[in-house]
């Protein structure tokens, strides 16, 4: 059985780093392997330990976190790693050109039967496209999975049960399972263990991300004396976009 | 931060960090504190980490990490529980010393039990021999191929969870060069473990008195040659004390990251009090102290790891992270006003914790005593 992990990075403590508190920082020092590709990473190991077979880790994350998430993901005990460099996976006009050419090398190289990711908050996944280059079936935001390939996977109001024939692509939330915490030696040696990797080129310009700059005069909205505040705090909110 | 981490320290301290998130949860070593008793069963996670072994060289069975990247390890752990974190270190340092000190064969037989997951101590201290090690009472008697010891020692950490010990013992009436060093198997008829002492602080970690009546251990468990236990027991102090630095090290940021946010969400007068400049001025210092503490260990753990002499510089690095940690953990409560002054918060036990480091591993006026000793020797040649 071949199973590839595509992982990413995660803020490293959530509690700390939102921007409710207003302490948002993408910086590499906070950035780790995601909690959900643990998890995902430690449902393919479960897998192949069954049915054998090895588990192959990708990453589209650049530069040193490339390195940082393939290790950890090594660390694991996963078979091979190997980043995709070139390109930005945060920039969605990369999106499609980046799964193509996962498609490709995994037509190239042996298809896989299963290709399995931590969901993340992106609206719009990578896994979808790349399941729809391969031409699988794609399953997003599984709850829970056995190793008969069934599945529950949660909607907004509901949940969505079934069973899915191999090859497919799947993203996974953390209540699949708990994922193992490796040893510090498979630690370290995964720190010093070879990564792959394969150069990318993209035609599509980058995007760009502009930080909104305007700044809005202080309004106080005093509910007691004024019986029009709701409605003006209402307008205030609808033109920020908050409320639609 | 001042310390710059490297990528790899960086993983470790991660993992540390995942280690602590998901074993030591705050609930969880509220309640140990409070029953003051080494929760042995919950260390079997981290042995399967392998942090019982962490800086032990691969072909015992450890991680082979240096001692820099270990004591960050450790560094975080003790965020967690520094009881926690002394009861792995005082494993792995009582193997380096048979390491240091035996035959590669001794070794592998101490890292034999160590390496599955069972602890290891090291006993030299009695009722009336403290800081004065020459006064070291309890007797080893060499009768043919075995040696037959009996004594009471005092204060062993992890003496009532480990499986085998290295003990300080009298060989012959010469003051500090009448000690030897003995591995000894906790089984051995003769070996009782006495009652568990109910500390102020560092409560997860074990220590109790340990008593020898005619306990026979084989010649081949002396570690080196008669008369070389009290260089043994340097080079275990001179282990233990910079790991003690590290563990304070983490007590103090979590001291500073409890007060910090603290400060920032406690309102009085209409505002946070972490506006107000009394506050202000402890969290500076206290943030100052944390930095300075942590590059002062990183230099020495570096030293060690080139093999350099750090007698000095360990006393140093004990003397002045345990004293300033009184200051920053008393802050923290300060900052916490009330609250602070009860069980419903951690600070105070960190504050109780902090304490111990003053005492353990040297008090601190031995400390100022070896540091004089080597400034002395340097101005006089």
């Amino acid at each position: 059985m071949k199973i590839a992990v595509i992982v990413k990075t995660d803020l490293d403590d959530p509690k700390v780093y939102t921007t409710h508190r207003s302490k948002v920082s993408y910086h590499t020092d906070n950035l780790f392997l995601s909690q959900n590709d643990k998890n995902a990473i430690e449902y393919a190991l479960d897998c192949v330990k069954n049915k054998g077979g090895e588990v192959d880790a990708f990453t589209f994350e650049k530069g040193i976190l490339a390195d940082r998430v393939l290790h950890e993901a090594l660390a694991m005990r996963v078979n091979t790693a190997t980043k995709f460099a070139g390109v930005d996976v945060y920039d969605p006009l990369q999106t499609t050109t980046i799964a193509k050419e996962f498609a490709d090398y995994v037509k190239k190289n042996g298809n896989y039967d299963l290709i399995i990711s931590g969901c993340s908050d992106e609206a719009d996944p990578i896994e979808a496209y790349i399941a729809k280059d391969l031409g699988m079936n794609f399953i997003d935001h599984v709850a829970k999975v056995d190793k008969e390939y069934n599945f529950e996977s949660n909607l907004e109001k509901g949940r969505v049960t079934g069973k899915f024939a191999l090859p497919s692509v799947l993203t996974v939330l953390d209540s699949i399972n708990t994922p193992h915490l490796p040893s510090f030696i498979d630690l370290r040696d995964a720190l010093s263990a070879k990564i792959n990797e394969i150069t990318i080129s993209s035609n599509d310009e980058q995007s760009k991300i502009v930080a909104d700059q305007t700044k809005r005069k202080q309004v106080i909205f005093d509910l007691h004396q004024d019986p029009d505040a709701v409605q003006k705090l209402v307008d205030v909110l609808k033109e920020d976009g908050i409320l639609k | 931060m001042a310390l710059q981490y490297t990528e790899q320290q960086r993983e470790y301290i991660h993992l540390a960090k995942e280690f602590g998130d998901r074993y030591l949860k705050p609930n969880l070593i509220k309640k140990y504190d409070k029953e003051g008793e080494c929760p042995v069963e919950s260390f079997k996670p981290a042995m399967k980490l392998g942090l019982h072994m962490l800086e032990i060289p691969k072909e015992y069975g450890g991680a082979g990490l240096s001692y820099e990247d270990s004591a960050l390890v450790f560094e975080k752990l003790a965020e967690y529980d520094a009881g926690y974190a002394l009861t792995l270190i005082t494993s792995f340092v009582a193997l380096r010393c048979v390491m240091l000190a035996g035959t590669p064969e001794q070794a592998r037989r101490f890292a034999s039990v160590v390496e599955p997951g069972h602890f290891a101590a090291f006993t030299m201290s009695e009722a009336d021999a403290g800081s004065d090690a020459g006064s070291v009472r309890a007797t080893a008697v060499r009768k043919g191929d075995e040696y037959i010891l009996n004594g009471g020692k005092a204060f062993a950490t992890n003496g009532g969870v480990a499986d085998i010990y290295i003990g300080i013992f009298r060989t012959s009436d010469n003051g500090n060069h009448g000690l030897s060093a003995f591995m000894i198997d906790r089984n051995t008829p003769g070996v009782y473990v006495g009652k568990h002492e109910d500390k102020l602080g560092l409560r997860l970690s074990n220590t109790v008195p340990l008593f020898f009546k005619n306990v026979h251990v084989p010649v081949d468990n002396l570690l080196g040659k008669e008369g070389r236990g009290i260089n043994i027991a340097l080079s275990s102090l001179n282990l233990s004390r910079a790991f003690v630095s590290t563990l304070t090290v983490g007590i103090m940021q979590r001291a500073l990251d409890e007060a910090g946010n603290y400060a920032n969400t406690r309102e009085q007068f209409g505002r946070s009090i972490g506006g107000f400049e009394s506050v202000q001025n402890m969290l500076a210092d206290m943030a100052t102290a944390v930095e300075t503490s942590r590059l002062l260990v990183n230099n020495t753990m570096k030293m060690m790891d080139k093999g350099l002499s750090v007698r000095k510089e360990g006393a140093m690095t004990k003397l002045y992270i345990t004293d300033i940690a009184q200051k920053v953990t008393s802050d923290a409560v300060q900052i916490f006003g009330g609250y602070g002054f009860t069980k419903a918060y951690p600070v105070e036990k960190l504050m109780r914790d902090v304490k111990g480091f003053q005492i353990l591993e040297g008090t601190n006026e031995i400390q100022r005593m070896t540091i004089a000793r080597e400034v002395e020797k340097d101005y006089k040649n």
